[in-house]
């Protein structure tokens, strides 16, 4: 598990990161598709998986590790 | 493989859809039926022998049982891992963790058949009513094994035959003839009735000393009770909302003349019978 650097917590009103995925979880997550090591994107509020190029997004500070809910990594996010 | 083929199969979109609508009556009624679920939970935490300071992941956790349970047996120094497939579920876990401010609980969206989690990241698996709704029990069971560490155990309930819990088979018959519906022989609550199905699949896992317990529990509700209210709108949430109100007093006139069948001294009689499937990951 790595964590991008991003900006801190309480560096701004973006409710998207209002609630934060928790530190305990995120030592033990791995992507359910290769079981390999995540990278937390605080700013996308996204937990990605380089190896499956999926990105899984976090909700209210969720993470929804469903295959299906996932952003392919080569297709462009709901923001652009 | 041990009487899988004889499953029901099912649609994990279906199913998953299914819970969302549910949600919100589970959530209505998750601190009324507080009392009882407790009835199951601590057999199944014993079984697990999920003790302080254990780190146990909760597999269909749903609106919190038995996650909440379970993080008040493991103390401050454990951790529960709450996964549920429906959002809505768990926001139900959630609210009532920070109602009891149980800060040793983590949630999560997960599918039971594909954990993810690091292999042996748990103490304990446990799964309380949960793998009866899964396409693909075998995987989940693989799973379960993968991420306990060597000698953990898990524990999974599920229910006995319907007619053995009488909440359920009253209100299945009587909502479904007051609806006009149809009798469903494949409800999914009950795939896993027939003894020794549980415990042969999880044997094909590779879980090892896998035995199924016995649950077995009585209530005597107070005659003229409507203890039976939160588990309709529980199992028929989706046809109860469609329904107009005078099919709705309908159905809870023909639910209560079936539980007056069961009325003994000014009390209902009524059964529920679950089992428990237990094993533990081989040690290496």
């Amino acid at each position: 598990m790595s964590d991008t650097p991003a900006a801190p917590d309480d560096d701004g009103p973006d409710p998207r990161s209002a609630q934060t995925v928790d530190a305990k979880l995120l030592e033990i997550l791995v992507c359910p598709l290769t079981h390999g090591p995540l990278r937390y994107d605080r700013a996308r509020q996204e937990l990605i998986s380089d190896q499956a190029g999926l990105a899984y997004p976090v909700r209210d500070g969720i993470p929804i590790m469903l295959v299906d809910e996932a952003r392919a990594l080569d297709a462009p996010d709901a923001d652009s | 493989m041990a009487g899988a083929e004889s499953l029901a199969p099912l649609d994990k979109g279906v199913v998953r859809r299914n819970w969302d609508i549910r949600a919100a009556a589970w959530n209505r009624w998750a601190e009324v039926m507080e009392k009882v679920a407790g009835r199951f939970n601590e057999p199944l935490l014993d079984a697990a022998e999920v003790a302080s300071g254990h780190r146990v992941l909760d597999l269909a956790s749903g609106v919190g049982e038995p996650a909440l349970s379970c993080a008040r047996r493991i103390g401050p120094e454990g951790v529960v891992t709450a996964t549920d497939m429906s959002p809505d579920m768990l926001d139900g876990a959630r609210r009532r963790a920070a109602a009891a401010e149980l800060d040793t609980m983590r949630f999560e969206i997960a599918d039971m058949e594909a954990l993810p989690f690091a292999d042996e990241s748990f103490d304990e698996v446990i799964c309380r009513f949960g793998i009866m709704f899964c396409p693909d029990p075998a995987a989940a069971l693989a799973e379960a094994r993968r991420v306990l560490v060597a000698g953990g155990r898990t524990a999974w309930m599920v229910w006995g035959p319907m007619e053995d819990t009488t909440i359920f088979a009253v209100i299945q018959s009587r909502v479904r003839a007051a609806l006009g519906l149809a009798p469903d022989p494949n409800l999914a609550q009950f795939r896993f009735a027939a003894p020794g199905l549980l415990a042969g699949l999880m044997t094909d896992a590779g879980l090892g000393d896998v035995a199924e317990r016995e649950l077995r529990l009585d209530a005597r509700p107070a005659a003229g009770s409507k203890f039976w209210r939160a588990n309709m709108e529980m199992s028929f949430a989706e046809e109860l909302a469609d329904a107009t109100p005078a099919q709705r007093a309908e159905v809870e006139r023909q639910v209560e003349a079936g539980f007056a069948e069961y009325l003994k001294d000014g009390a209902y009689h009524i059964t529920a019978h679950a089992r428990i499937g237990v094993g533990r990951r081989p040690a290496a």
